[in-house]
């Protein structure tokens, strides 16, 4: 559980353990298409968040998992093997994670 | 201030910055005194390219014609100084070769700053509420920020490239210091250049350059053009046409190398999408890098283009004291440059040796006798001229 949310700013892609891209979450929706072993998944994202609108997988999980907002949120597709996790940094390099104060205070299990 | 120090004839009026006594102004520009102030602005700019330029930050200048703009301007009001500005433009074009599109930019944020800008800073100062610094320092100011928007909503589109905004605040200060103080150097010399006397007897005007409209106008469509298309593949065909078109291709855009510098910083590294290039270049990125670098390309080589191409007989029957003198003065810019080097090179030696006052002297100086030079020699022209048709005259007469 995490004690203080933070706004995501944008998020990465990954098929497989591969990263694939880096949207940003500003500006208007767009929708993205993930070329995905099982078949095209499509992501939509902007204005702050980001959300699976359909995917090749059987049981929809990760099109049921919603629009995500906050920062170290993820959307899991494991029968495409994709992962969507929202980060805080713009320019989806981490490299708003090495500034003091930002990110998470404290995570608990 | 001391105007009658150097005797040079008649006592010069006063510039319009120490006795403030004037709300009003000095009086309207005549075509003569806009010829010399152009001609010394267009020479001050020239000296100028003596001075090594920032890397990365090219645009940043002194802006040593704003030693004449902006005294101009506070004579004659902020229209006569935006003429004298956009003539300054236009030369650069002609005999600088400078590309359309710097032409348009620089003549885009100086529409700002002397429009914008100009009135309340004339106003304030000949109340004796702002000096020559303030003026200075507010008018650099607006044109350097208009022109940061200018650029960025032109070429390089992307909100990064306000990083430049505190430098060029910065610089503001250190360039508008620069020029108040040649201003303070150079007041006998302003002195004399805003006196009916000092412009002297001119040269009557050149007959501009003729060129047929067709193909500026085809061009302009073009460069229009090019800014309502955002497909890269569209823009390579004319691209390369103008590459075939163009003899000094390679030297030309490898002089706006800033440019295609940001363009990549901020275009091609720092665009989110699919990743290309490992993690560091995207699709998307790269698909807009190609698109503005093209579109830039064309810009810069089109307006070189059609700088050559502008059908100056469209500005030959003007009663405009500013176009008249524009067109006063054409015939002296073809030895723009080499005095105009040297004249900086002596400002510099002067600087460097301590001396402040007059350090600009040899520029006024030498633009002065050069048009009562060719005053004389038209005078000469005239004359045999003028026997010949009194003796058709009589001819026809008899």
């Amino acid at each position: 559980m995490a004690f203080r949310m933070e706004e995501g700013a944008s998020v990465q892609v990954f098929i497989g353990n591969k990263k694939y891209g880096w949207y940003k979450l500003d500006g208007a929706r767009h929708q993205v298409t993930v070329p995905t072993l099982i078949g095209p998944l499509v992501l939509e994202i902007g204005e702050g968040g980001a959300k699976v609108v359909s995917s090749p997988c059987r049981n929809k999980v990760c099109v049921r998992t919603g629009t995500i907002r906050h920062a170290h949120s993820e959307i899991i597709c494991m029968p495409a093997r994709v992962l969507v996790m929202m980060e805080a940094d713009k320019d989806g390099d981490g490299a708003g994670k090495k500034e003091p104060g930002a990110g998470t205070d404290a995570v608990t299990y | 201030m001391a105007p009658g120090k150097r005797n040079r004839g008649p006592e010069p009026m006063p510039l319009p910055t120490e006795p403030r006594d004037n709300p009003a102004g000095q009086g309207k520009v005549t075509p003569e005194a806009f010829a010399l102030a152009l001609l010394i602005a267009s020479s001050l700019q020239i000296m100028e390219n003596l001075l090594p330029r920032i890397p990365l930050f090219p645009w940043m200048r002194i802006g040593f014609s704003y030693v004449i703009i902006l005294p101009f301007m506070l004579q004659y009001g902020p229209r006569a100084a935006f003429a004298l500005f956009l003539a300054r433009n236009f030369i650069s074009i002609l005999y600088g070769g400078q590309p359309l599109t710097t032409f348009l930019i620089g003549t885009g944020s100086g529409a700002v700053a002397f429009l914008g800008l100009g009135q309340p800073v004339t106003w304030a100062y000949r109340r004796g509420w702002m000096g020559v610094l303030g003026a200075s320092v507010l008018l650099a100011t607006g044109f350097n920020v208009a022109q940061l928007a200018a650029v960025n909503f032109t070429l390089i589109r992307h909100s990064g490239f306000y990083f430049q905004t505190g430098p060029i605040l910065a610089w503001s200060l250190v360039s508008g210091a620069a020029v108040a103080l040649l201003i303070r150097f150079s007041e006998t010399e302003l002195a004399e250049l805003f006196s009916p006397a000092g412009t002297g007897a001119m040269p009557p005007a050149a007959a501009p350059a003729h060129s047929r409209p067709g193909p500026f106008l085809a061009g302009l469509a073009v460069l229009a053009g090019l800014f309502l298309v955002s497909d890269f593949r569209m823009q390579l065909p004319v691209l390369a046409i103008l590459l075939i078109l163009m003899k000094d291709r390679g030297r030309i855009l490898l002089h706006a190398w800033p440019f295609f510098f940001y363009l990549a910083w901020l275009h091609l590294f720092h665009t989110s999408g699919a990743y290309l290039l490992g993690e560091w270049v995207t699709r998307e990125g790269a698909y807009r890098f190609a698109l503005y670098a093209a579109r830039l390309a064309n810009l810069i080589l089109l307006g070189r283009w059609l700088s050559g191409r502008f059908p100056w007989q469209w500005a030959g029957r003007s009663r405009s004291p500013y176009l008249r003198g524009f067109l006063l003065s054409l015939p002296l810019f073809a030895d723009l440059f080499k005095p105009s080097l040297e004249f900086g090179r002596e400002m510099i030696r002067r600087l460097l040796a301590g001396q402040r006052k007059g350090v600009l002297a040899p520029a006024f100086d030498s633009w002065r006798e050069k048009m009562q030079g060719a005053a004389k020699a038209a005078e000469n022209r005239a004359e045999p001229d003028a026997e010949a048709a009194d003796a058709e005259t009589a001819d026809v007469k008899s």
